[in-house]
Order: C-alpha cells, then sequence, then structure tokens
C-alpha cells in the first residue's frame, strides 16, 4: 500500500497474540486506525499490526508521550512477573544446596564410620539436613506469598496508570473515543485476572 | 514419537522461536530499525585509531630496547611537558588527565599530547576560519543599532566583543516545545523558498522525516533554487549514499563536514553539531533536534524524545546565514558569495533582543559556557534547564550551586532513559550532587530530553548547547540568547508543564562500589563526553 507521509503517520508493531485486543484499544485511543494486521514473520506468537493517525492530529506532542509511557508500562507488566519470585527462588537454591551438603556430610560416617559418636553425629547432619529443608519450604512459601503480593501490587499499579494514560488519550484525542470505549473495564479484568493468580 | 514420525518444524518456524527470546519480556514491540552499517563503519575507524595508537606506543617504546638512555630522556621531556601542561589556559579537569596520563605513559604520552593538542594541530583550520572572518565581514549589511534592556546589555556586549555576534532588535521569535512542531513549521517554511535553502545538521538520518523534507526540497532544486546541505560525517551515520547521490543528481549542494577519516589527529573530535535551516534569508530555524526520525517521535529509540526548537525571522536571519556560509567557504574551500544572501528579511518592528551565536575551535574564548555562566548570573527568581548531558566543568556547577543558595529556584530536566549509559552516570551523579544545595533534579519519565535550553525570569538560550565539556569545547554549536517576553514565557511554560511528569528524587541515590569506581574513572574521561 502507498504510504502518504504527509497526511499521515504510520507506526508498525508486533503484539503478543493474545493480547492483541487489548492493546489494540489503546492504540485506537491514542487516535491510531488499524491498517493492517497479520502474523509476525519475524518473532514467534506475535502479529504485526500496521497503524496510521493522521500527522496534524491535536495534541499529538502529548498523545505520543503517553503512547511511549503506555508501551513502557505494559511491557513492564511481563518484566514484574518474570522477576516476581526472584529472590524466593534464589533462597530455596541455597537452602536445597546447604541441605544436600548437610545430608551427603551425614550420610557419610552413618554408612562408613564404626565409632558410635561418628554415627551420631552423621545422623545429627541428617537431621539438620531435613531441618533446613524444611524451614526453607516454610520460609520460600511465606517469602513467595510476599512477593506475590508485591508483585501483584505493582502490577495494578501499572495497570491503573495505562488506565490513566488512555483516560487522559482520549480526552486529548476526542474523535476516536468511541474506539476506546469499555477500555476501562478492560483494564480492571486485568488486574482481576492478576489478582486471582 | 519417533524421529521419522515427529513434525518437522519449517525452517522459517524455527528460526522465529529462535528469535522469541528477543520478544519474551514483551508485549509490544516497537519496530526501530538501528542503522547497523553505520556503527560498523565507526567501530571500523575506532579499530583503527587504536591500531594506530598502538603502533604509536610501539614505536616509541622501540628505541628503549637499544638505547639505555632512551627511557631517562623520555622520562624528562614528559616532566616538562606535564609543567607546560599545568600552565597552559586548559580547564583544571583536563589539565589534570593530561598530567596524569604524561606522567604515566611517559615513554609515548608527551608525543599524544602534542598530536592532539590543537595550539598545534589545528593552527592551519584555525588561520583559514580567520581569513573567511575577515573575509565575510566586508559584505554584512548594516542593522539598525539594538536598544538592549540594561538586563540584556552586558551580555549582548560580551558576545559582541567576544565572537562580533550582532545584537538585533526587530526579529520575532517562535518556540516549538518538541521536534514535531519544529520540523512542521520548518517544512511549511521550505515550501515558501524561492531562490535558496540552507541546511546545517550534526544528524541527517534516512527516514520519514527526512523524505518529508526532500520532497519539498527536491521541486525547489528541480526549479533551481540553491539547495545547500551541510551534515556531519559521525552524526549522520544513516544519511545514506544512495539518497546524497538523488540529492545531487537533483540539483542540491551537499557537503559533509571533517569527514571521518581513521587517522589519529585531534580534529576528528571537532563535530559540527550546529542546527541551522536557512530559507530565502527570511527565516530561519535552530533547536536540538536533527533530521532523524527519533527527533519527531517517528522512532522510539530511547523512550518519548523531548527536543525543543526556535524559528527566528527578521533582522537576526541575516546572522544564521552569515554562520551557514562561514561554514560553507571552511568546507568548500571557495570563496563563497555572502552580499546576495543578506538584507532579504521581512522588515517589523520589535523591542526585544535576539543574539544568535555560534562557537567551536575556530574561536580562542569558550563562548556557549561563558554565555550559559552570564545566563545563570543573571537570574534572580528562577533559572529552569533542560540538557541531556549534564558534565559541565568546576565553574559552571559553581555558579549554579551560588544561585541555589541565594534563594534562586534552580531546577534542571534531565532524561530518566539514557542515551549513552557511561554518560548517563556521569550526569545522573553530577546533577544529584546539586540536591543539597537546594538545586532541585527532575528526571523526565520514559523519555530522553534531548532539549539544550535554559531561562530565567528575564530571558532565554535555545540552540544546539549541551551542558558538558564537548559543548564547551570542542563542538561547533550555535545558539540564540534573547529575551522575547513570548519566548521565555513559552520556555517556561513548557519547563513547568514538564515538571508534573518528572521524578524529583529528594536527595542523591547512593551508589554501589562498582558504580562509584567506574564514575570515577568515567570523569577522568568526561572532556571527551
Amino acid at each position: 500500500m502507498e504510504k502518504d507521509y504527509n497526511s499521515y503517520d504510520y507506526l508498525s508493531v508486533s503484539v503478543k497474540s493474545d493480547q492483541l485486543s487489548r492493546i489494540l484499544q489503546c492504540y485506537r485511543a491514542l487516535g491510531w486506525t488499524e491498517i493492517k494486521t497479520e502474523e509476525d514473520r519475524q518473532y514467534y506468537d506475535m502479529n504485526y499490526v500496521r497503524l496510521r493517525r493522521p500527522h496534524k492530529i491535536r495534541n499529538k506532542d502529548r498523545l505520543q508521550y503517553l503512547q511511549v509511557r503506555m508501551e513502557s508500562s505494559i511491557n513492564s507488566l511481563v518484566a514484574i512477573t518474570n522477576r516476581a519470585h526472584i529472590k524466593s527462588n534464589a533462597v530455596a537454591i541455597l537452602c536445597a544446596l546447604f541441605a544436600a551438603l548437610l545430608a551427603a556430610f551425614g550420610l557419610w560416617p552413618v554408612i562408613a564410620a564404626t565409632a558410635l559418636w561418628l554415627r551420631a553425629l552423621g545422623w545429627t547432619g541428617i537431621g539438620a539436613s531435613l531441618a533446613v529443608a524444611i524451614a526453607a519450604v516454610i520460609i520460600c512459601s511465606i517469602m513467595r506469598r510476599r512477593e506475590k503480593k508485591t508483585a501483584t501490587g505493582k502490577i495494578i499499579e501499572k495497570l491503573r496508570l495505562v488506565q490513566s494514560l488512555i483516560e487522559e488519550a482520549a480526552t486529548l484525542a476526542p474523535a476516536v473515543t468511541e474506539a476506546s470505549e469499555g477500555l476501562y473495564d478492560l483494564v480492571e479484568d486485568d488486574a482481576a485476572e492478576v489478582l486471582n493468580g | 514419537m519417533d524421529k521419522a514420525t515427529r513434525p518437522m518444524r519449517s525452517l522459517e518456524d524455527r528460526s522465529r522461536r529462535r528469535r522469541q527470546r528477543f520478544t519474551e519480556d514483551k508485549l509490544v514491540k516497537i519496530r526501530t530499525e538501528h542503522n547497523n552499517a553505520g556503527v560498523v563503519r565507526t567501530l571500523f575507524a575506532a579499530a583503527l585509531i587504536l591500531i594506530q595508537l598502538g603502533i604509536i606506543v610501539g614505536l616509541s617504546f622501540l628505541p628503549a630496547l637499544v638505547l639505555r638512555w632512551y627511557l631517562l630522556v623520555m622520562l624528562l621531556i614528559s616532566l616538562f611537558t606535564a609543567l607546560s601542561v599545568l600552565s597552559s589556559h586548559r580547564n583544571n579537569q583536563a589539565k589534570a588527565v593530561w598530567v596524569l596520563f604524561i606522567l604515566v605513559f611517559f615513554f609515548c604520552g608527551f608525543i599524544i599530547y602534542f598530536m592532539s593538542n590543537d595550539k598545534y594541530m589545528y593552527a592551519r583550520a584555525r588561520r583559514h576560519h580567520k581569513a573567511i572572518f575577515a573575509n565575510s565581514e566586508q559584505y554584512l549589511p548594516e542593522h539598525t543599532p539594538a536598544v538592549c534592556p540594561p538586563a540584556m546589555e552586558q551580555q549582548s556586549t560580551y558576545l559582541k566583543n567576544a565572537g562580533g555576534f550582532a545584537a538585533y532588535n526587530n526579529t520575532r521569535l517562535k518556540y516549538y516545545p518538541s521536534g514535531t512542531q519544529l520540523f512542521d513549521a520548518a517544512i511549511e517554511s521550505l515550501k515558501t523558498a524561492q531562490s535558496f535553502v540552507f541546511i546545517e545538521y550534526y544528524a541527517i538520518a534516512d527516514g520519514v522525516l527526512l523524505s518529508r523534507i526532500w520532497d519539498v526540497l527536491k521541486k525547489k532544486a528541480l526549479s533551481g533554487v540553491d539547495v545547500r546541505i551541510i551534515y556531519d560525517d559521525v552524526g549522520s551515520r544513516a544519511f545514506s549514499h544512495e539518497m546524497r547521490k538523488e540529492m545531487k543528481r537533483c540539483g542540491a549542494k551537499v557537503r559533509v563536514f571533517n569527514r571521518l577519516l581513521s587517522r589519529f589527529t585531534f580534529a576528528m573530535n571537532y563535530r559540527d553539531h550546529r542546527k541551522i535551516i536557512v530559507v530565502d534569508g527570511k527565516v530561519a530555524f535552530t533547536g536540538g533536534s536533527n533530521i532523524a526520525d527519533e527527533y519527531i517521535n517517528e522512532k522510539h529509540m530511547h523512550g518519548y524524545w523531548k527536543d525543543t526548537g526556535l524559528k527566528i525571522e527578521g533582522e537576526a536571519v541575516d546572522s544564521m546565514t552569515l554562520f551557514f556560509l562561514r561554514q560553507w567557504e571552511f568546507i568548500t574551500r571557495k570563496k563563497c558569495e555572502y552580499s546576495p544572501y543578506f538584507g532579504l528579511y521581512e522588515k517589523f518592528e520589535s523591542p526585544y533582543v535576539a543574539v544568535p551565536y555560534v562557537d567551536g575551535p575556530e574561536y580562542e574564548l569558550t563562548i556557549c559556557k561563558s554565555v550559559f555562566e552570564n545566563v545563570i548570573s543573571s537570574a534572580k527568581e528562577r533559572l529552569y534547564i533542560m540538557t541531556p548531558y549534564f558534565i559541565p566543568d568546576d565553574s559552571v556547577v559553581q555558579a549554579l550551586i551560588n544561585k541555589a543558595l541565594s534563594g534562586v529556584d534552580v531546577r534542571i530536566i534531565l532524561p530518566s532513559v539514557p542515551d549513552k549509559y557511561y554518560v548517563y552516570l556521569v550526569t545522573r551523579d553530577n546533577a544529584e550532587k546539586l540536591i543539597k544545595y537546594g538545586v532541585k533534579i527532575y528526571y523526565f519519565k520514559d523519555s530522553f530530553v534531548h532539549s539544550k535550553l535554559i531561562v530565567t525570569e528575564s530571558c532565554a538560550v535555545v540552540g544546539t548547547v549541551n551542558f558538558d565539556m564537548r559543548s564547551f569545547y570542542q563542538q561547533f554549536e550555535d545558539a540564540v540568547l534573547t529575551d522575547d517576553y513570548s519566548v521565555v514565557t513559552a520556555i517556561t511554560e513548557d519547563c513547568e508543564n514538564t515538571f508534573p511528569d518528572c521524578d524529583n528524587p529528594q536527595k542523591a541515590a547512593k551508589n554501589g562500589l562498582v558504580k562509584t569506581v567506574a564514575i570515577a574513572l568515567l570523569r577522568l574521561v568526561s572532556p571527551l563526553m
């Protein structure tokens, strides 16, 4: 399709397939109109979307700024989810290694030693390793619950930010507000989805 | 499932899955094509420079294998060189770095120092500049003598005496708070061009913006309008050979400034950072924006790109034309016609003062830095600064601290997304050190602030000058100093509209050991940043 750069601005984005409709609604609120959607040839599980909007759209600077913040916030959702359990995972790995080490040092005298005190020491090591493992499970599960709460809080914050950005965009680009109708509910749904785990 | 019955994934599918790792942390991926050919070219040039540097070091060390007293002689020469550096007129930080370098690398440091000393290596070019200045001065038409209010009197006198920059009254200025608005206005002006269009830009890159501009310029060039373009070879890595060929084919004159030759001279460090468009001697544009898609947010390289610019109409346009023509003569090494391009501006009356000025290695004084210092010292109520980089020397930092301690509302708007991480580290560290003295630091969220401006309650400077050593000491820059009420108000409003979208730290962030060491090392090379 012939591009008219003097009358329109064009935007090409690759969007995760399962988020396509939601993200497109955000772009519509920013004044963009979809002109082409197809499976992305470059990236797996993504859709390639081509959008355009009038070059001389009102409040363009602000819309551009809101768009960048929206994209950054949406992308940060994945980063928050991916990094949610980094600390608890690290603690779990360290505890597992420590417990394994204790168990190994405990098993060796139990199997190989004849002296009673050495065997007792071995059993103590095995007991300690079990205690470490149980403690790790408890600590990690508490940590994971807290991390989940923190991540959920961050995600809700980001979703609220996206919501406020899009609401502001809708007031700045009134011609396309119809396209963004129902967006508020979608964002609320997303938050609920996250809250429900 | 055995191997024979397992469905074979197509090569394309497997390739897409492999690339997936680049997008797995993203729900939305904006397509921002980088110019890899340009980057490769720069890296190649850098590698050649390093090889040459290696050869210099190797050759300077070689005689030591044969002559025992050689290193002693080199050490003595280094000591004398270090003394001469200390007694030179460089800024203290540069002196300290050079002395350290010369003494540590005593067997070759002084050779590199002399090779990179602009006093010797740029002397010929400076003589050329002086000849051009002398030649062009006589063609400047007489202007109405500017009447400056007391607040501007001192600053305009400084610019007159330091670089011969004229102050003008009858000038109309318009401030643009974004690159998008600036270039929309510039393209509208280009459409009206009838006799000449002069364009001087640090970065010109193929893309949507250049296509829009070239759509207009092509018609003009083909219809006989004198279209001249100067671009910097380092900044314009993404300005393709095909595009330049097309421009030349249509009759536009395209010249490169300081071609990126791979030889080790300090002159390579002098880049043309100016941004000037002059249309028919009637309208001129300047500001932070270059001709590339990221400057109009067509591409999102580093978040939202905040830039600013200025449209100049009236008498002051002659100065912008003069700056361009001087640079043109310097590059082409051919005598330039000056008189046909002056005095073409629209005549009207305005009481405000506008002083366009330039700076660069052709001037002995550090004009841009001094103008900033003068503006800072003139602030009585407020002082707002927007800059992408904040690596000034001690005198500017001290001036800012003094103002903040005197009760002036000093605020600096900086990017929150870096374009060069190593520069950003030093920028943040420098800026946050000022917080305890009352300077307010603002990081524009999810954005790269590329605007270069300073505004007080009575005057403003908009141009290409960053708050860093490169802009103060090494690059060719341009800017406009004005007391135009509409410009001062518009800039103040722009800053005040930006503050709510900024993070405003109340104390300096604590750096870890690695960061502290990295910043200390980066400070050593900060004159080059």
